[in-house]
């Protein structure tokens, strides 16, 4: 991972072990559980891309055997979050920048989607609503209050998922943003992100008020794929 | 699942179920070797839609202990092939008409995603290897030859997954197509529906090669949405 400080960690952590436990429907067995507690900890960075993940450590941290451990693990290795090869401990999933780019084009489409969805299903009251959450967003931004900027886009990206009412497409797109979810958070924190990021959350409310579907759709990808932009252009260096 | 008749459902299973299940959806394990014999069934219809799942049977016939029957059946949960309530067995999912609709959605972005890479990124070559694969689906809805053409189509829909570049798109894809591979069969079993989806596949491909990404964007998005429309004039109903 590139150099994201301690204090967005912390945040992220914050915000996403609730996040990560509502997508990953591993629910009551043991095996889950292990699953869980290990993503948990990748998502929050607790776990950086390349640790290893050493099954006989686990078993004694998890007070079992190593089946269930190798169970969650390749569980943990469907869900993108660890890779597995030949004769090597499985360890965090490192990312290639095309890994990248082709996770953010995915999400790019998808978001589209959501946002077209919104303008198609959303009640004037549930676009008031965004509203409201964008202005909250533009408050933190001039008080240059990253944490606050980032738990409010969170509430913002749920409460848009919830609306556009299409419950898989908001399944399927928090499964992919688990597995980027460090690399968002780079992106926000770069100069200028977080004032860039709520500029074009402004203009894409706007686009849900008026009900120009075909707006919010081209804005929001466009707003993915800038956020890949500038990951790159941040020197954003490859995990191999 | 209604109006499907036996026999198409007996012809998906002879030629789909192992290929529409890769290996590496599974872990390779006895949890996963369990989960990918019921996943089998499900998507072959030999086991229909509503399906009590009983543990107690599904530990004697792959005669182990109700953990790992228990662990496949939180996979195959995961997939959206059965669903689990409490205090119920688990059991087959049944999907609603509503469900279907939304699937159908996220895919049209999805596959106009696929199209669009396509003319960016697929050379010219790839793009040919397309030409033979949509004179099979040409032939074989000159014969009204049901059979053929769903093999055709799904061959030029794997084509057009592996020229796009874009890996991470095609893992979402086979994740999400599995679930309603039943549906795909069900739109394209009537003389109308091949005509009409084979002069939709004739116009994408002009589209390739003519590098025309508005016009495959939008050819692409519609085959689906219109599969879809098909699906609903042929009468399937859903459960609800």
């Amino acid at each position: 991972m590139p150099d994201v400080s301690q204090a967005f960690v912390d945040t992220e952590a914050e915000l996403s072990s609730s996040e990560s436990s509502a997508v990953l429907p591993w629910p009551d067995s043991l095996v889950g559980s292990i699953a869980k507690e290990i993503a948990a900890d990748i998502v929050a960075g607790r776990l950086s891309a390349g640790h290893d993940l050493n099954s006989v450590d686990l078993a004694r941290r998890f007070e079992t055997s190593r089946t269930p451990i190798r169970e969650a693990l390749l569980l943990l290795e469907k869900e993108g979050l660890v890779e597995i090869e030949l004769h090597r401990r499985p360890r965090v999933r490192r990312w290639t920048w095309t890994d990248i780019c082709e996770l953010y084009h995915v999400r790019a489409a998808l978001s589209a989607l959501i946002s077209e969805l919104i303008v198609e299903n959303a009640t004037d009251e549930q676009i008031e609503v965004l509203a409201g959450l964008q202005k909250h967003l533009a408050i933190a931004n001039e008080a240059f209050d990253i944490d606050t900027y980032l738990r409010i886009a969170v509430s913002f990206r749920e409460t848009e998922m919830i609306v556009c009412g299409n419950s898989q497409l908001a399944l399927l797109l928090k499964q992919l943003e688990l597995r980027t979810i460090q690399l968002r958070r780079y992106a926000v924190s770069q100069p200028d992100g977080m004032h860039e990021s709520c500029v074009d959350c402004g203009r894409l409310v706007r686009a849900y008020q008026e009900r120009d579907a075909k707006l919010a759709f081209v804005l929001r990808r466009s707003f993915v794929l800038r956020g890949l932009e500038r990951i790159r252009r941040f020197g954003w260096k490859e995990m191999e | 699942m209604s109006n499907v008749s036996q026999a198409l459902v007996d012809t998906e299973s002879e030629f789909r179920s192992s290929e529409s299940l890769p290996a590496s959806r599974w872990p390779n394990s006895l949890v996963g070797s369990i989960a990918k014999e019921i996943a089998a069934d499900i998507v072959a219809g030999r086991l229909s839609a509503g399906y009590d799942l009983n543990s107690v049977d599904l530990a004697r016939r792959f005669e182990s202990s109700r953990t790992p029957v228990r662990e496949a059946l939180l996979l195959l949960e995961k997939e959206g092939l059965i669903e689990i309530e409490s205090h119920r067995r688990p059991r087959v999912k049944r999907w609603t008409w509503s469900e279907i609709c939304e699937l159908y959605r996220v895919r049209s972005v999805l596959f106009a995603l696929v199209s669009e890479s396509i003319v960016a990124n697929a050379t010219d070559e790839q793009i040919e290897t397309l030409d033979p694969l949509y004179a099979k689906l040409a032939a074989a809805t000159e014969k009204l030859d049901v059979e053929g053409f769903f093999r055709a189509n799904v061959a030029f829909r794997e084509a057009e997954l592996s020229i796009c570049g874009n890996t991470q798109l095609q893992h979402i894809i086979d994740h999400l197509g599995l679930r309603v591979l039943h549906l795909r069969r069900y739109s394209v079993s009537f003389p109308e529906g091949m005509v009409e989806s084979c002069a939709d596949r004739g116009s994408l491909l002009r589209a390739y090669h003519d590098r025309d990404s508005a016009v495959a964007v939008e050819l692409s998005r519609s085959i689906i949405l219109r599969g879809l429309n098909r699906i609903r004039r042929l009468g399937w109903k859903g459960i609800d």
